[in-house]
């Protein structure tokens, strides 16, 4: 069977070495994994240019994060490559938990139909990335993805950012606005800066292994607390594209990482899985959770996404998920603020919406992992109990917590999200991210997220007919578009209930403002709000 | 008929309401662990408001125990 053939990407002298033409890219960013990728993306579909360097050449080493949620596909969607990634993942939605040998539970995390996208797909990190660098080709004058360009230096001065970089030629200098550090959990940034990275450790390690093997495990999550083959500790698989399998196995805090990591040792335990099937061991890596963030994401000129500005303990998907969420919310803004279209403080409402989702994210990643790995004495005792009445008692199902998946975040109450002005019967309320329903587009079918577009937009849902119409900076409309809704009235159903509602929506596809009577003052007032930095 | 406590009530504070059980545990003694315990159980049940539904609670939690020698009088 193929296994994932690592190619390493070219190095080129850079041109402020050759004497070439000196980039003039407004950003630059530091990393080329999943964030930093999705950003250079992001930012070229806004006609932004942006340096991209990265200290390696390869894509991920180990398939690393593998669950990409329902929102992240749509925001890979609009980037223009969630339609391959869903055709090579693995579509999921249903987690199974396991006590012993006996199921206790299951969930299903999409079980209403009219979406394009699954609750999840398992795919590689090195999948993702090889994609988004194919994608980054498609835009040759906006994308200049540098490898083998080590970031050595960060200064800011005034309105410009001037990064230093290593290369096996020497060192240079770049100018930018703006530098997006995306650069991962030991960012190289973030200690240029000096910033700490508050947080905690769990005193627990977990053995992380892709296994290769033909097998029939169904494409679902499954998780064990207490198994017989794993000695009374959690264990979760997970099926890749490839026939590989993610197998998760906790180890307890005096676990030698050196040891565990050993083929002699790591074998025994995964034959205490998979029985006597053939297997072969892909990658292992031996992890502690911790949770920890920056207390800001915006320094000035230097802004942080990913996992440099957070990081979470596994089991909830909510490490790349989260990144990727970062510069979906993050690059529109940026891009309106360089192209004079809003004040600089729009870039301030990235770090509100988005350390509020970083600690969302933490706050569940901690939760599950406490239920995972209890204290001894009383929190070890409820856990225990959890388990135990859940045999019998519905209600105990729900409070076992192996990992409560990402979902996206709302943006509701916070400073960009306008309160409704009157009495909006039903539909999202303004922060809420756009639900995807199925929709015809010139008598075709169609996906509503797929027509929205990148830009501010004005989406008015009537019983059966949906009209769109971009939103310019000061409010006017452009070219009227309509899409009619599914036999079953589903985009309806889930945007104007009663009667028709009026959406603002932002580029990132969450809901600004929203209203039963939209008038040019109403767009007015709102897009002033917004791109004023809601200050 | 019996009043049912299988279903689940708590709807999305489930997790933070367990993790406010558990961490108000925190720093305690096994003994005081315990104290905190039975507390909780008799400011619940007071909570309850209802002798019916008190009796079936304390059946439904004795139930599956492995020691059930020593049945209640």
């Amino acid at each position: 069977m193929p296994r994932y053939a690592y190619k390493s990407y070219p190095y080129t002298k850079p041109p402020e070495m050759t004497g070439g033409k000196v980039s003039d890219a407004p950003v630059v960013i530091v990393g080329a994994g999943p964030v930093g990728l999705a950003a250079a993306i992001d930012l070229a579909q806004h006609g932004i240019a942006s340096v991209v360097l990265d200290d390696n050449d390869v894509v991920s080493v180990g398939s690393r994060a593998i669950c990409w949620a329902k929102r992240t596909l749509e925001i890979f969607d609009r980037l223009g490559v969630g339609e391959r990634m869903v055709e090579k993942g693995v579509t999921w939605k249903v987690g199974r938990l396991f006590h012993g040998d006996r199921e206790v539970y299951a969930f299903d995390l999409l079980p209403e139909p009219g979406h394009k996208n699954p609750a999840f797909i398992n795919l590689q990190q090195y999948y993702v990335e090889e994609y988004l660098v194919d994608r980054c080709a498609d835009f040759p004058d906006l994308i200049d993805l540098r490898w083998k360009n080590r970031v050595i230096a960060v200064r800011q001065s005034g309105n410009t950012v001037v990064t230093f970089v290593d290369t096996s030629d020497g060192t240079y200098t770049i100018e930018a606005a703006y530098l997006l550090a995306c650069d991962g959990a030991k960012s190289s940034v973030r200690e240029m800066l000096g910033l700490e990275f508050a947080g905690r450790v769990f005193e627990e390690r977990f053995l992380i292994t892709d296994v290769e093997m033909k097998a029939d495990f169904p494409s679902e999550r499954w998780f064990w607390f207490e198994p017989q083959f794993h000695n009374g500790q959690s264990a979760l698989l997970h099926k890749q594209p490839d026939d590989i399998y993610r197998i998760d196995l906790q180890l307890g805090w005096n676990a030698d990482p050196e040891e565990e990591r050993k083929p002699e040792n790591v074998i025994p335990r995964i034959r205490a899985i998979v029985g006597d099937r053939e297997f072969e061991i892909d990658w292992v890596s031996v992890y502690t959770f911790q949770c920890r963030r920056l207390e800001r994401f915006v320094h000035d000129r230097v802004i942080f996404a990913g996992d440099s500005a957070h990081v979470v303990s596994p089991f909830g998907a909510r490490g790349g998920n989260g990144g990727i969420q970062d510069t979906d919310n993050l690059c529109w803004k940026l891009a309106m603020v360089l192209k004079g279209q809003a004040n600089q403080r729009l870039i301030e409402t990235y770090d509100e919406e988005r350390t509020v989702g970083a600690d969302e994210n933490i706050l569940n990643s901690t939760r599950a992992t406490r239920f995972m790995t209890p204290a001894d004495g009383a929190e070890r005792l409820f856990r225990d109990e959890t388990l135990a009445l859940a045999e019998t008692m519905p209600f105990a199902r729900r409070l076992i917590n192996s990992g409560r998946l990402s979902l996206p975040c709302s943006l509701a109450g916070m400073s960009l999200a306008i309160p409704d002005s009157e009495n909006v019967p039903g539909g999202l309320v303004p922060g809420a991210p756009c639900v995807d329903a199925p929709v015809l587009g010139n008598g075709k079918p169609a996906w509503l997220l797929d027509r929205l577009g990148g830009a501010f937009l004005q989406m008015t849902v009537s019983q059966d007919t949906i009209t769109l119409a971009n939103v310019a900076p000061d409010g006017s409309l452009g070219e009227m578009r309509s899409l009619a809704c599914d036999t079953n009235n589903t985009a309806a159903n889930r945007y104007a209930p009663d009667t028709p509602v009026t959406y603002l929506v932002r580029p990132d596809q969450h809901i600004a403002a929203r209203s039963n009577a939209a008038t040019q003052q109403w767009r007015i007032i709102a897009m002033q709000h917004i791109l004023g930095g809601a200050a | 008929m019996s009043p049912d406590f299988s279903t689940f009530r708590l709807g999305s504070g489930a997790d933070s309401v367990y993790e406010s059980l558990i961490s108000a545990h925190q720093g305690l003694s096994e003994a005081d662990s315990a104290r905190l315990n039975a507390r909780l159980v008799l400011i619940l049940l007071n909570a309850l408001g209802d002798e019916n539904a008190a009796q079936h609670v304390i059946a439904a939690a004795r139930q599956n125990l492995q020691n059930l020698d020593n049945k209640p009088a």
